[in-house]
Parts: C-alpha cells; structure tokens; sequence
C-alpha cells in the first residue's frame, strides 16, 4: 500500500550545476544538432549567457542526488511496488531558459497521491514526485513533476 | 547545424501542423540517453537482464524519445520560449522501432501580456500507435514588438 501520509514531505536537496559539456552530452543523446545547445558564441548571438540548457535536460538530477539509488529508495519508502509501478507522466514548467554555468538548487518533494480506479476494477495509485529548481537568488526557475502509477 | 529561426506570434495558424521527423531507433541511441540522462535501471541498458525478467530485450527510457520530442518544437518556435512541456507514456519504445515526431497547434491566446500558443505533441511507432502523448505551451514574441527593439 502507498503510504498517503508521506504526501508533502520533502525528501532532498541537492545542487544542480549546469554544466557545457554535460548539455553537449545530453543535447547529443537526443539527436538534436541545434548550435543552442553546443556553441557558447552562437547562443550569446541569440541573447543568451551561454549555450541553453535543453527543456529535458533537468532529469540528469539523478547524478547530483546524494546517491545513485535515491529515486528508486524513495519510491520503496513510500511503500510502492517496484515491480509493478511505472513512470506515467512528466511535466515541466519552466519560468525563463537556463544556461550553462548556472548553478541550481534542486528540491525534491512528494507532492499529491491520489488513487483510481482502474478498469479492470483494481486500485491504482498515482504518486507526484516533484523537483524544484531555483537559481542563485533563489528564484523558482523549472519545476519537474512526475507521476508514478503503481498497479499493485 | 541549422539553427533555429524565431517564430513570431503573427504568423502561427490554427492547427498549424509543425514539422516532422522519423529516427530509427538503435541500442546506441537507448544506451548512449542512459549515459546521458543519467536513468541507470538494468531495463534500459542490460539485455541479459531484460530477457531474464520476460522482455525481449532492452526498452528505451520514455524520456529519450520524449527529449527527442522538444526538437518539433524548438525547430518551429526557436529557443528558450518552452513554458511548459508535459508527456504521458503510453507504449514501449524498442529497439529498431521507426519513431515519427509529430506536433500541431492546438490553440493561440493572449494571457497575462505574453503570447501563447498550445501544441498537442505525437511520437508514433512504425505501427501507428503513440508511444508518448504530449503537450506544450510557447510563449513568442510578436513582429511588432520585435521592429520597436530594432528602431531603438
């Protein structure tokens, strides 16, 4: 059984360094070839300080948490079965673009569990995990917003 | 690189269709969004373990293919004017499978002083079923507004 008690609790904070050659990886990875995200003189061209960091980029959080199984850990506390849960849904806003050689704070948080009914009668229960990023004067600059399904 | 010229608010067309793209997804593509995204569950990277559990073989993370998605609008738009961004993850992405990126204006809008418009968001298989169903929001700057900036 999920635990709904847990809803709003903070889990982590972490930083978040937004780093070039990671956005180069990352911009990569997605086949993306748009000169926003590898050349720092062409993205200063357009306005920015630097190369931007792609919309999707904030997921690579998981190599700034305090460790590697983190996610995973927290879903098992929350009383989810692993086996049986799945990665429903993600949503990102974002308050202006990011680029690189900023530094974020992450804050990550359990945010609404709500369950319905499936249709083949069964429970399913909807878990939000939510990342918060704020910049150096601790604006909100992205917010991630996950949902977890679990099916058991 | 093609970069990505600005769209402006003026010329965006109800229902406008954005423009497309196909890739062929390889393990290459699965495995190198694993090191970049930072995502490490055996499912997406350990074929050994896959076919232990019943799969196949390896699947790719829904955010591969749904960070591949942000390229149908940032190629239409331009950079940084993303507000929002949300996917739903309704089938498996495999190896060798020929995705198609697909995207359409759903509405545009004026709200609090900015220039919005809705896209509805499509990544298909080679069978026709969706593997991700997204949404995003833009805000864009207009013609006008971009001619005083040049004047001054």
């Amino acid at each position: 059984m999920v635990k709904k008690e847990m809803s709003g609790q903070k889990l982590s904070e972490f930083e978040f360094p937004v780093e070039k050659g990671k956005i180069k990886e990352f911009a990569n990875a997605i086949c993306d070839p748009n000169p926003i995200y590898y050349e720092s003189e062409y993205a200063r061209s357009k306005g920015f300080a630097d190369v931007l960091m792609p919309p999707t980029f904030p997921v690579s959080f998981t190599f700034h948490l305090p460790s590697e199984n983190f996610v995973l850990e927290a879903t098992k506390n929350l009383g989810m079965d692993v086996g049986k849960s799945v990665h429903g849904e993600i949503e990102f806003i974002y308050e202006r673009p990011v680029c690189a050689g900023e530094k974020l704070r992450g804050e990550i948080s359990i945010g609404k569990i709500y369950e319905k009914k499936s249709k083949h009668g069964g429970t399913m229960s909807f878990v939000e995990m939510v990342i918060e990023y704020f910049d150096s004067e601790y604006r909100r600059v992205v917010v991630g917003k996950n949902v977890f399904i679990d099916q058991s | 690189m093609n970069a990505n010229a600005q769209r402006y608010f003026e010329d965006v067309k109800d229902s406008e269709t954005l423009p497309s793209f196909e890739i062929i997804i390889s393990r290459t593509h699965i495995i190198k969004y694993v090191g970049a995204g930072g995502d490490f569950q055996p499912i997406h990277h350990d074929e050994e373990f896959a076919k232990s559990i019943g799969l196949p073989s390896i699947f790719a993370n829904g955010l591969m293919h749904g960070g591949m998605l942000t390229r149908v609008i940032t190629d239409w738009a331009g950079d940084g004017v993303i507000k929002r961004y949300k996917l739903r993850f309704t089938g498996i992405v495999w190896p060798k499978d020929t995705l198609t990126f697909l995207g359409n204006v759903r509405k545009k809008y004026q709200e609090n002083g900015e220039n919005l418009v809705d896209c509805t968001l499509m990544v298909k298989n080679q069978k026709g079923e969706n593997t991700i169903e997204g949404e995003a929001t833009v805000s864009l700057p207009t013609k006008q507004k971009a001619q005083q900036v040049k004047e001054i």
